[in-house]
């Protein structure tokens, strides 16, 4: 009797393992992509990444003709997912989203291969500003550099060798001032809070992720750290109009393994052209008011290597170990 | 606002919103129950269908979800001893014991009147003062969150019946596990033993659940021939039942309310610290501390009130600056996103009648919640009467899956069964594990502030705590009732340390 | 006895954190930035405790007091930590369909129901797991390493 039940026990196991392994298992399709596409976020559901993710997918899905599906893995602030990326299968089935907190990681005591990494293409280029409370009694950028060079002003940045902290560092260099450096590691929103609160007196972080702030008159913009102006702020004067010389672009790009065969990456490269052109992305991008621009394959792994390469000096001048 | 702001959401009801609402508040209470499964992941795989929804039937859908998830949590907390969201972890105090009196009708009753009450006074804040409770909760500053932070660690001693010395070791282990990770000021990694999983800490919700639900299991399956259901026990009552007590629980509702509020509505806490704190405040002014952590209705009422209070103080801080009051609220950023809106103070110029929407849709949702509970309560409990062997394989399988879910990850499982083994062990030597838990959710927040303040201080520490009594009067008393109240018992001829000592002795000796 | 052994292990543990927080890299920057500063807080609150806790033990003369092992129980719990090991192995390996059918049948099994009941239970709780997480909640699911070469 119990043998019997053993039996039918097992088959019933066998069947149920058929469906679900039929439902993953592809016809013969064209080679890419084979079954469902991975779109590894290296944060938590919900913050600008995720959503701009999310906002490319839908396009993507009718444009490599499969399924993509996003996967957020926020532990080790990214570490894992990017370590994830690095052994995975050359075959472009898992594709990874990031700013340049990715070459950072480094330098944070992250063990990441970069050298596995194959860049696929840019989608987002943001920028820097210096942001202030909105009653603060600098009104112009003269006038806050002469104040902070005689001062030692409190910056908030998003931990120790993150995004906001190297663009606060360059500031700091740039006009010679020497800045406090409080942490604020949950990241923008709690630097933003910090700063209308008062408990510091200044950010240099993307208008974009500040607009409410900004929109409701709690916070102001001094100057945009890019060659234009910024859509956020267009009345803002960029540094360069004001005769600093500085840039901090915050670009975000879509990375897969490397040795992934050219005709993926093409194929996966015109996809996301595509993507970036679709209404849902548009309409994302102008709400949150951060800046799209597309690079391809070979244009984003050059711009990549020039931002690795930038970095490091970056890192060797101000002795961050 | 003008009276005419307030109704005009109403002409944005119509039935498929109500239906949606109905749909969102039902998911909210399954997923809360279900262990593992939290209001977050709930809202962040929503928010993406809600795309082809309205506007309004997609946010206040979502609002239903996120208000009943807190709520849900509250259940499974009562009936099983597993908070099904982390927020319900301060309702197992009471809840669980009351309900293995076989009084689980009247747990649950008071979690959902007391949940539906505290998020109802909500809404009516967040309504009426808006622009006020922002203000305020700008005020909260690193050095407020640090006395908090500190005022709710305080009761690590006291928390669980049993030792107070006990109490206090398990807890100070609970915030050294909290430093597990990068470290908050310099990114320095600590303690991970060259493990990148434990990067960014332990993760909290495995932790809960291995030391809740799953030594709960544990402790259960020691004597398998006793595996079996006790239908006496878990006879419903009536969950009307609550309404009786209603009335010595006028004061303890509205300062739950008001601290979750409050807490809610400051950037960086969240559910789980107000319910904490409100369960820690209504110790300290109980007319019966003792008997709280041994099935007090009131240890229910509090944490319940403060959690739900919490979605209207996050909401408030979300509409009227911008900036998410908490992790379930920075997700519903992107909803707003998704359909073309910024939600921010903007928002009140732009989009009134879907602002007044919001704040009449979070009302009903608070009234479905307490008709919802109330009315199928009795139906909750009917699972306790499912065989204990294939109810606790059940809890097994879901916890397993749940702390899969958290995010995506094998080594959180791993985690949760560590953290389950220690509960058992724990619970084996008489060690309280409720601590622990309190000590991994406020240790680091405390941390992260202290140092930051530290930070800001510039090494002038002294005079900045005398400069604090001008610039932060809010932390000051903070602080000061925490001091107040640690020093207090000691010269009270029956302290509670004291007691707490006697009881540590007696508790020994058997 | 018991109360003994946690004041040891408290005190254990207290000078371990007290050790490997000096391995720390402290950047320069006084006390905001040592990341020793707060474990090494606590590791002294906790080695205090401890020592109160052994004092209170020794006080009480409770120290002779014994330690009642129930070998069953321990049996037990152990089959049951050892089967939910398993499990995570056999989800990383096989995947999670499969093992979770199989953890169903042992489990239920295993805290004392029939294997009838069991072999009814264990297809259908599977499925609904399955479908709550993975289809509702669209969680990627760990197919297993076995297969994925297939």
């Amino acid at each position: 009797m119990s043998g019997t039940r053993k039996m039918l026990c097992l088959v019933m196991l066998l069947v149920f393992a058929a469906v679900v392994a039929g439902c993953g298992g592809g016809s013969d399709k064209p080679k890419y992509p084979q079954g469902d596409v991975t779109f590894l976020i290296p944060q938590g559901p919900g913050g600008g990444n995720d959503m701009t993710v999310r906002a490319l997918i839908p396009a993507m899905k009718k444009e490599l003709n499969g399924n993509v599906v996003p996967v957020n893995k926020a532990e080790a602030r990214g570490a894992v997912a990017a370590s994830d990326l690095a052994s995975a299968k050359p075959d472009g089935q898992k594709l990874y989203f990031n700013s340049q907190s990715l070459l950072l990681m480094p330098y944070a005591g992250v063990d990441v291969k970069l050298e596995k990494f194959q860049p696929v293409a840019q989608v987002v280029e943001d920028t820097a500003s210096i942001i202030v409370k909105a009653d603060a009694p600098w009104k112009t950028l003269d006038e806050f550099i002469k104040y902070a060079q005689a001062n030692k002003l409190k910056v908030a940045h998003n931990g120790n060798g993150a995004l906001w902290h190297l663009s606060a560092l360059q500031l700091a260099k740039a006009i010679k001032a020497d800045f406090n450096y409080i942490a604020y590691p949950s990241g923008g929103a709690q630097m933003l809070t910090a700063l209308a609160s008062g408990e510091v007196d200044l950010c240099v972080i993307s208008p974009s992720e500040s607009k409410a702030l900004i929109d409701s008159g709690r916070l102001r913009v001094l100057a945009v750290m890019s060659d234009t102006r910024h859509a956020v702020v267009p009345n803002v004067p960029t540094c360069k109009e004001l005769g600093l010389d500085q840039t901090f672009p915050v670009w975000r790009g879509i990375f897969t393994t490397a040795g992934t065969p050219k005709e993926t990456l093409a194929l996966l490269e015109k996809a996301i052209k595509t993507a970036t052109e679709s209404p849902e992305f548009t309409t994302l991008a102008k709400n949150n008011g951060f800046p799209i621009k597309f690079r391809g394959v070979n244009e984003f792994s050059a711009f990549v290597k020039d931002e690795t390469e930038k970095y490091k000096k970056l890192m060797a001048d101000i002795k961050l170990k | 606002m003008s009276f005419e702001f307030y109704t005009a959401g109403w002409q944005l009801f119509t039935l498929p919103v109500l239906a949606y609402m109905l749909l969102g508040t039902v998911i909210g209470i399954i997923i809360g129950a279900l262990p593992g499964l939290t209001a977050m992941m709930a809202v962040s795989v929503l928010v993406p269908l809600t795309y082809t929804l309205s506007p309004t039937a997609g946010i206040i859908m979502l609002l239903g979800v996120y208000c009943g998830a807190n709520y849900g949590g509250s259940i499974s907390a009562t009936l099983v001893n597993i908070p099904g969201t982390p927020s319900a972890v301060m309702t197992t105090m009471d809840g669980y014991p009351l309900g293995q009196k076989g009084k689980a009708g009247l747990a649950i009753g008071t979690a959902t009147v007391a949940s539906g009450l505290g998020g109802i006074f909500s809404v009516v804040t967040m309504a009426m003062f808006a622009p006020l409770i922002a203000n305020i909760a700008l005020k909260f500053t690193s050095l407020e969150i640090f006395a908090i932070a500190l005022f709710g660690v305080t009761i690590m001693g006291y928390i669980s019946p049993g030792s107070v010395l006990k109490g206090l070791i398990s807890g100070v282990f609970g915030l050294l596990i909290g430093c597990i990770g990068f470290d908050p000021t310099t990114a320095v990694p600590r303690f991970t033993f060259g493990e990148q999983n434990l990067l960014s800490g332990v993760q909290f919700v495995a932790a809960m659940i291995g030391l809740f639900g799953l030594a709960e299991i544990l402790l259960a399956s020691e004597k398998i021939k006793d595996l079996q259901t006790r239908p006496e026990l878990f006879k419903m009552q009536n969950p009307l039942e609550c309404l009786k007590y209603l009335r010595t629980l006028w004061g303890n509702l509205l300062r739950s309310s008001v601290i979750g509020v409050i807490v809610g509505a400051v950037p960086g806490t969240g559910g789980t610290i107000a319910a904490i704190v409100g369960y820690a405040v209504q110790k300290k002014v109980s007319k019966n501390p003792e008997g709280m952590g041994k099935g007090a209705v009131e240890g229910i009422a509090a944490p319940e009130a403060a959690n739900n209070a919490c979605c209207g103080g996050a909401l408030t801080t979300l509409l009227s600056l911008g900036i998410p009051g908490d992790a379930v609220t920075a997700i519903l950023i992107g909803a707003f996103v998704l359909h073309g809106l910024t939600p921010g103070p903007m928002l009140f110029e732009s989009n009134p009648d879907l602002v007044s929407a919001i704040f009449i849709g979070m009302f009903l949702i608070q009234m479905l919640i307490i008709a919802l509970g109330l009315n199928f309560a009795q139906y909750f409990a009917k699972l306790l009467l499912v065989p204990r062997p294939i109810l606790n394989t059940i809890i097994l399988a879901l916890c397993v899956v749940g702390t899969y879910g958290v995010q995506n990850s094998i080594f959180d499982i791993g985690t949760m069964i560590v953290f389950a083994v220690l509960g058992y062990v724990m619970a084996k030597a008489s060690i309280p594990r409720a601590p622990i838990v309190l000590a991994l959710i406020l240790g680091p927040v405390m941390e992260e502030n202290l140092r930051r303040w530290l930070s800001l201080a510039e090494g002038h520490v002294l005079e900045s705590l005398a400069g604090a009594f001008t610039t932060n009067p809010i932390a000051m008393a903070i602080l000061a009732i925490t001091a107040l109240t640690l020093v207090l018992p000691l010269f009270q001829k029956s302290g509670r340390l004291n007691e707490g000592m006697a009881e540590h002795i007696v508790g020994g000796k058997k | 006895m018991k109360d003994f052994i946690l004041a040891i292990v408290a005190a254990g543990l207290a000078v371990f954190i007290y050790v490997d927080s000096r391995t720390f890299a402290a950047p320069q920057g006084g006390l905001a930035k040592d990341p020793a500063l707060y474990p090494q807080m606590l590791a002294l609150i906790l080695a205090l405790l401890a020592v109160a806790l052994a004092v209170n033990v020794i006080r009480g003369k409770r120290l002779n007091e014994k330690i009642v092992l129930d070998r069953q129980a321990l049996f037990n719990v152990g089959r049951l930590v050892v089967i939910l090991c398993l499990y995570v192995f056999a989800i990383v390996y096989v995947g999670f369909p499969v093992s979770t059918v199989l953890f169903i049948y042992v489990g239920v099994v295993a805290l004392g129901g029939s294997r009838l009941t069991a072999a009814k239970l264990c297809l259908p709780v599977a499925l609904a797991l399955y479908v709550v997480f993975f289809v509702l909640f669209q969680m990627p699911m760990p197919v297993g390493k076995l297969w994925e070469g297939l």
